[in-house]
């Protein structure tokens, strides 16, 4: 009896999982750059002995307590290793180097690729990133600062935060189809994203009319968003408007990345190809 | 060993002819320390906005010290990383034997043969700032000046001697470019002045990871005037970290088989 060869399938999903194992593996290879990811990643912890030592020299207005700060600032810190992946280089590289053309060659769309490499960063990086924040929250007690009925709503920012962050890096890469270097601008993104993110001062902090501006750039939705909804300090309607402006980046962001991508492969001669 | 003021400037305007092909680069990097400054310049306003002093700082004060951020920004980007992030190429490439064969001293020609002259928009803003804030302290004089420049000299040979220790590693670990982002971590800490942190971090930042020499210092000499311990403990530790880096540098050649061979 001969049994007909089962048909091989290539759904999208298989093939993202195939890259999300290979990344994974080709990360925990890294294991050390890890450890030196999570210590150059506590600039948010310098900033909350900063904002601790401003509270209790009182000369802080309005009540906050020393607790406030420290799960604000160890929430950044967590928020910021999910965001700590940058994938312009390698696609700038790739471009300039011509290794683009094989990829284009695959049958599975480079954005899968690119997708799979942040995630399997973060797969092994969030884990490691946990055992900091729960010690450190135990630790100082800064938990009971967290709204627990807004952790989902939490994280919910955060995916929309890593969605930004991700179509941001999607869309600096596909600048290399018509600059040189792009790296200037990736450095231009760091510095707002560290800034007017909220990793070195909490958004509600800066005078009414910049945080109205502030608040209308991409930039505090990857960092400092999820982190006000997880300690409750939004009303319903703030964080309504939060999600809409969030959802509205992530929609343009993405379509803006796309459709240079589309143009630019375009046009695209592969260098070394 | 050739004269190195002649070598340094046969690299500089070689360097320069580089840099020309990459003029576009110019754009990216004004806007980038526009943003660079007008972002820090808020951060600053708005903590400012709601305190009156920072570790004892007033805002003109703390002006001063973000502009010696800015210019160590920029003498990073300018100097520092064209040269000293591409030790782990030359490594891995094999181009470090050439380099070593080459009648000059290696260290020296691994820390100065490029610059990036692109990035002196950061320099001028850095300058611009700490000149501004000496202004409206009304402490603008030659002599403060004078003393500005004898305690910003040491803060650069310090970070030159940490960015040089961090990536002289790649003789071990190859792969070193995220190692720089360990001295951006503590180096985001000189944005204030160390007397804002608590007891214990503000002695780590002094002793251990010397930010404090880095920007707090210089933007304290430009102000208020130096103490001689002060003035000799900045100068101590930056002519030591120099001779460290450089017992490190020999340390690792000697320890250095060639990839090529």
């Amino acid at each position: 009896m001969t049994e007909a060869p089962p048909p091989i399938r290539h759904s999208g999903l298989r093939k993202f999982r195939a890259l999300l194992a290979f990344y994974s593996t080709e990360f925990s290879n890294y294991r050390a750059e890890f450890v030196i990811y999570l210590i150059g990643g506590t600039q948010p912890l310098i900033m909350l002995f900063i904002w601790v030592t401003l509270n209790n020299s009182g000369a802080l207005e309005g009540d906050y307590s020393s607790g406030y700060f420290i799960c604000y600032f160890l929430l950044i810190y967590a928020v910021r290793n999910c965001n700590a992946m940058w994938f312009t280089w390698a696609l700038d590289q790739e471009i300039r180097e011509g290794d683009l053309s094989f990829k284009l060659l695959r049958p599975v769309h480079p954005y899968w690729n690119y997708l799979a490499y942040q995630l399997a960063d973060n797969v092994i990086r969030v884990p490691l990133m946990m055992i900091f924040l729960v010690a450190g929250m135990i630790a100082t007690g800064a938990y009971t600062e967290l709204s627990v009925s807004h952790l989902p709503l939490a994280l919910m920012g955060l995916f929309g935060g890593m969605a930004i962050h991700f179509y941001s890096n999607f869309l600096m890469g596909t600048l290399s189809f018509w600059m040189e270097r792009t790296l200037g601008i990736e450095m231009m993104y760091y510095t707002l994203m560290l800034l007017l993110g909220g990793a070195i001062i909490p958004i509600e902090f800066f005078p009414d009319t910049v945080e109205t501006i502030i608040r209308c750039t991409p930039f505090p939705y990857i960092l400092g968003f999820p982190v006000d909804v997880a300690m409750g300090n939004l009303s319903g309607p703030e964080m309504l408007r939060g999600f809409a402006v969030q959802l509205a980046w992530i929609i343009g962001i993405g379509l803006l990345g796309r459709h240079l991508w589309i143009r630019g492969t375009k046009s695209y001669a592969g260098a070394g190809a | 060993m050739t004269n190195p003021f002649r070598l340094i400037r046969q690299f500089f305007t070689n360097a320069l002819q580089i840099e020309m092909e990459y003029r576009a680069e110019f754009f990216v990097s004004a806007l980038n320390s526009m943003l660079a400054f007008g972002s820090g310049f808020l951060v600053l306003y708005a903590i400012f906005h709601n305190v009156p002093t920072l570790g004892g700082w007033a805002f003109e004060e703390g002006l001063i010290l973000f502009g010696v951020f800015l210019i160590i920004e920029g003498y990073i980007a300018m100097i520092l990383k064209p040269n000293l992030s591409r030790i782990s190429e030359y490594i891995r490439l094999g181009t470090m034997d050439f380099i070593l064969l080459k009648p000059i001293n290696s260290q020296f020609f691994v820390s100065f043969r490029f610059v990036n002259i692109w990035a002196f928009p950061s320099l001028i803003t850095g300058c611009g700032l700490v000149i501004y804030g000496m202004w409206a302290l009304d402490v603008l004089s030659v002599l403060s000046v004078a003393r500005f420049i004898l305690m910003l000299i040491p803060a650069l040979i310090i970070v030159y001697a940490i960015w040089c220790m961090l990536n002289t590693t790649a003789f071990w670990w190859t792969k070193v470019e995220n190692i720089n982002l360990m001295f951006r971590a503590f180096f985001e800490a000189g944005r204030f002045p160390v007397t804002a942190y608590p007891g214990w971090l503000k002695l780590v930042l002094t002793v251990v990871v010397p930010v404090a020499f880095m920007t707090t210092v210089p933007a304290q000499a430009a102000f208020s005037d130096l103490s001689l311990p002060m003035t000799l403990a900045g100068w101590i530790i930056a002519l030591a970290a120099l001779a460290i880096s450089h017992l490190f540098w020999r340390f690792a050649l000697a320890n250095y088989a060639s990839a090529s061979s």
